[in-house]
């Protein structure tokens, strides 16, 4: 019989290590949802350095010789602004102007670019090199990742015998060998903490995590599952897909998409350039006076996360939370969620409807939430 | 203002472009027309194929040229006479039978009553009915649909205006169209007749111009569409222009010079020249670039858009949608210059006659099979008529031109290509004839054959359909070219559709260059381009 879902390169060295035995599906990878104990995992992100498996991350390979330009045609970004070597985060939309998706874009040459991304996003990316001399391609599988996050994360690559690391500025990738191990670093991540990401060969994945959890132990070095990374990536305000929104390719109600506007990712927006897919809709919702709705942070009284919670301004129902959690670092009751664009402004005090499980029935409490900027943990570490 | 610079320049001279041309230029804008042959006319230009003897390249019936265009251009001013002469349909037959659909109700009875008593006595209420419901459809082919989202008051009236008229039909009416129009014409036609000839007669005036059978989908809409076509009164009728096809294009530029346009043949467009989703001008072939608000092209959709324009200017999901637009041909067009009339074709026959092969629905729907999988068919359909019977083609001293347009020969072939084949198509086309029409082989003295591919090149129709899309119920209205942009505009600001991609389609009907030079007009007066522009910086 067939595997119902596949496992990841790295598999063999993260399954002995999975004490809670708790799995999830991602993207057809069973993947770790907790290793041990989610307060240790967590702080390895805050405090020392997390090793988080991101095999199961969508890849695509866009190559020929016009690939910039048809990046640019898909993303709201200026790729002319992306050196080579240089990574580049950006959303992009359909022609109605609404976010399909969003993900981080390699500059591997002039014309050779890695895109990476949650979703599959083939037929789109081809649709928008039609016409144009590039190849899209699938290289999911050809790649296995890993994100190393955290303060030390810089000190365990050290020791992990990449001495040049510290010359990594943020949001640039580079290509080493370490005793003929070929590693890809990008200085990228999902937590908002100083942290890089490690791709590799899938063949040479497991040498990869047994030099590294033998250069990180002294670091505080962990494995870590997707529970802590949700808590870390809503700290850092970082947007989930299929969670803060919903892709507008696949939305059922076209009330559903948001534009870039509206997910609070403004300034990836860039109207200078060449024409690029949604362009004239964004446009037009600009001069209409910006999106019916919009994502905000939140900074709620209490200590009960507000997950899927209803936000009221009085009586009036003004948008919901999408992503909640209680942020250990911060000591805050946190939120990243959608309300009406005219309750979006910072500052705004808007009223959260909290349901939560007390013993066997359903309680409520009535928290006050303040509108704030979503980037609620971002420390300077990330980038110096 | 430079000397070149216009308000709006018109790519192809066809008699949308023309029509399109006219109605600006009477607005008291400066426009130029660009086509790229050294002649007018586009699919309705015609060829001599033999001395003093003009053929038709492409259309050679007038179904539905709009009286509101030929009214507002006075076209007659401009030497335009329509014929009011009946133009009868006659089946052609096995054994030499015949069936005449005429406007006459007489001769349509005796010439049914011979095949089927019952279907004598049903075929005039069933014809009644039919132009009825097309007469509800018909005040549509000359408005701009709306929009489905109906966010403005125009849109929502437009969308009211349609219900009304449909309303209008009365109860009974308007249940047999809501019944009939997604539906195929080999079930209407044989759930109220008996006689295979008369099934495939008018099923042949439902699948003419579309790779469709009988038995697909709406083609219950396409019949209605055609007999919506309204000459000088007669619901469902055709007719010829005195002088041809040429007198019509000849009316219509004489309209356009008049109102002041300027009409440039041999000037091929070699690209639209847009910045920022506004669009700026034109550049032609041979480098000279004319700098305008507006550009309406008459160019198929996929042309105007995808090679002349560019994708880059275009959203990667409307791309895909222009794209994937239905519209490949099913059309060929034979000429036979002969030098006399064949006895069956001459005399008591029933006047200027249309002549079909189309002797049954299964006919129809086995050579429709052959040509959706790219096979060339054992039998076509076909369409001939006579026009040196209705003296439009010139002096002929006793020489006839037979205009037939084939049916059934499919764009894409699955073995070979056209080049090869345009000979095997012309035999069989004659020879098809020749059993209908004993003596017409030895009296051709000239034959002109355009494939599919001929006439893909021809007129510049990526697909070879000359109604450069089809014409079923997903593709017109407010679906047509693609949904969300049937108004004329096209995403780019200044730059239209003018042509038979747009509503209401193909055909000579002047009202897709007539709409979208009002929406272009309207658009020039408050100024949309200038406003995207400045949105943009």
């Amino acid at each position: 019989m067939t595997d119902v879902l596949l496992q990841t390169p790295f598999h063999s060295r993260i399954a002995p290590l999975c004490r809670t035995n708790l799995w999830e599906r991602w993207s057809g990878y069973t993947t770790v949802t907790q290793f041990y104990s989610e307060t240790e995992e967590y702080f390895a992100i805050r405090n020392t350095a997390s090793l988080y498996d991101i095999s199961p991350m969508i890849k695509y390979r866009l190559s020929g010789p016009d690939a910039a330009r048809v990046v640019n045609r898909l993303i709201t970004r200026d790729i002319a602004r992306c050196a080579v070597g240089q990574a580049f985060y950006s959303p992009w939309c359909n022609g109605a102007g609404k976010v399909i998706e969003e993900g981080t874009i390699f500059r591997l040459g002039e014309n050779d670019f890695r895109i990476n991304c949650a979703e599959h996003q083939l037929t789109w990316f081809e649709a928008t090199a039609y016409g144009f001399d590039a190849a899209v391609s699938d290289v999911s599988q050809e790649i296995a990742g890993l994100a190393l996050q955290g303060p030390s994360a810089r000190l365990v690559l050290e020791a992990f015998g990449l001495e040049d690391i510290r010359k990594l500025r943020y949001f640039r990738l580079a290509e080493f060998e370490v005793d003929g191990l070929k590693v890809t670093v990008s200085r990228t991540g999902y937590t908002g903490d100083l942290g890089y990401e490690l791709w590799v060969s899938p063949r040479d994945a497991e040498a990869l995590w047994d030099r590294l959890v033998a250069a990180g132990g002294i670091h505080g070095l962990r494995p870590i599952g997707s529970r802590v990374l949700n808590t870390a990536r809503i700290e850092a305000g970082n947007i989930l897909i299929n969670v803060d929104y919903v892709a507008a390719n696949k939305a059922l109600r076209e009330s559903q998409a948001r534009s870039p506007f509206g997910l609070a990712l403004d300034w990836a927006v860039n109207f200078k350039k060449d024409h690029f897919n949604g362009r004239s809709a964004l446009l037009a919702e600009r001069a209409a006076g910006g999106p019916p709705k919009r994502l905000v942070g939140l900074d709620i009284t209490g200590r009960r996360p507000a997950s899927g919670a209803y936000l009221y301004d009085g009586k009036r129902e003004v948008g919901q939370v999408t992503s909640a959690a209680w942020s250990p670092i911060l000591k805050k009751n946190i939120a990243l969620a959608t309300v009406d664009a005219r309750y979006a402004a910072t500052g705004r005090k808007l009223m959260v409807d909290i349901y939560y499980l007390k013993e066997i029935t359903q309680a409520r409490i009535e928290a006050t939430a303040t509108v704030v900027d979503p980037h609620f943990f971002q420390p300077s570490r990330r980038r110096d | 203002m430079a000397s070149n610079s216009y308000d709006a320049a018109i790519i192809g001279g066809g008699h949308n472009g023309l029509v399109c041309a006219a109605y600006l230029a009477k607005a008291g804008r400066r426009v130029v027309l660009l086509e790229a042959s050294d002649r007018l006319g586009g699919m309705a230009r015609e060829q001599e194929i033999a001395p003093g003897l003009r053929a038709p390249l492409a259309a050679h019936l007038l179904y539905g040229f709009s009286p509101k265009v030929a009214n507002d251009l006075a076209l007659a001013r401009h030497g335009l006479q329509l014929t009011p002469h009946r133009v009868d349909t006659v089946s052609l037959l096995p054994d030499a039978e015949r069936l005449t659909l005429s406007s006459e109700p007489a001769l349509t009875e005796a010439s049914l009553r011979r095949v089927s008593a019952a279907d004598a006595e049903r075929y005039p209420a069933f014809r009644a009915r039919l132009v009825r419901l097309a007469a509800a459809l018909r005040p549509y082919l000359l408005r701009t649909p709306p929009q489905l989202r109906l966010e403005t008051w125009s849109d929502r009236l437009e969308m009211l205006r349609l219900g009304l008229s449909v309303r209008r039909l009365g109860r009974a009416d308007m249940r047999e169209l809501l019944r009939i129009i997604g539906i195929n014409v080999a079930d209407l036609v044989e759930d109220t007749f008996e006689s295979r000839a008369l099934q495939g007669a008018i099923s042949f005036d439902a699948v003419l111009g579309n790779l469709m059978g009988p038995r697909s989908p709406n083609t219950v809409y396409t019949l209605l569409y055609r007999w919506a076509g309204e000459v000088a009164g007669h619901a469902g009728a055709v007719a010829l222009p005195q002088g041809g096809m040429t007198a019509l294009i000849d009316a219509l530029a004489g309209a356009a010079r008049a109102a002041g346009a300027e009409i440039r043949s041999a000037a091929a467009v070699a690209r639209i020249l847009a910045r920022a989703g506004v669009v700026e001008g034109v550049a032609l072939a041979d480098g000279e670039e004319i700098r305008c608000p507006a550009v309406l092209s008459s160019a198929h959709p996929r042309r105007t858009l995808l090679d002349l324009l560019g994708v880059e200017h275009l959203d990667a999901d409307f791309v895909r949608d222009v794209r994937h637009v239905r519209g490949n041909g099913a059309n060929a067009k034979v000429n036979l210059a002969l030098s006399a009339l064949p006895e069956s074709l001459q005399g008591d026959g029933p006047g200027p006659a249309r002549l079909i092969v189309a002797p049954s629905v299964q006919d129809l729907e086995r050579s429709f099979d052959q040509a959706k999988y790219g096979e060339l068919p054992e039998n076509f359909a076909l369409e001939a008529v006579v026009p040196t019977l209705h003296g439009t083609a010139g002096e002929t001293n006793g020489r006839h031109l037979l205009s037939v347009v084939v049916q059934y020969a499919p764009h894409r072939l699955r073995d070979g290509d056209w080049a090869d084949r345009r000979d095997a198509l012309g035999d069989r086309v004659v020879a098809m004839l020749e059993d209908a029409v004993p003596g017409l082989t030895d009296r051709i003295e000239a034959r002109q054959v355009l494939t599919p591919a001929d006439l893909e090149a021809e007129f510049a129709l990526p697909g070879g359909h000359w109604h450069h899309i089809e014409t079923g119920l997903d593709q017109t209205f407010m679906l047509r070219p693609v949904p969300r942009f049937a108004q004329y505009r096209t995403p780019v600001a200044g730059l239209y559709l003018c042509g038979a991609g747009s509503h209401p389609g193909g055909g000579l009907t002047g009202a897709p260059g007539a709409n979208a030079a009002r929406q272009a007009l309207s658009d020039l007066k408050t100024g949309r381009a200038t406003q995207a522009r400045e949105a943009a910086e």
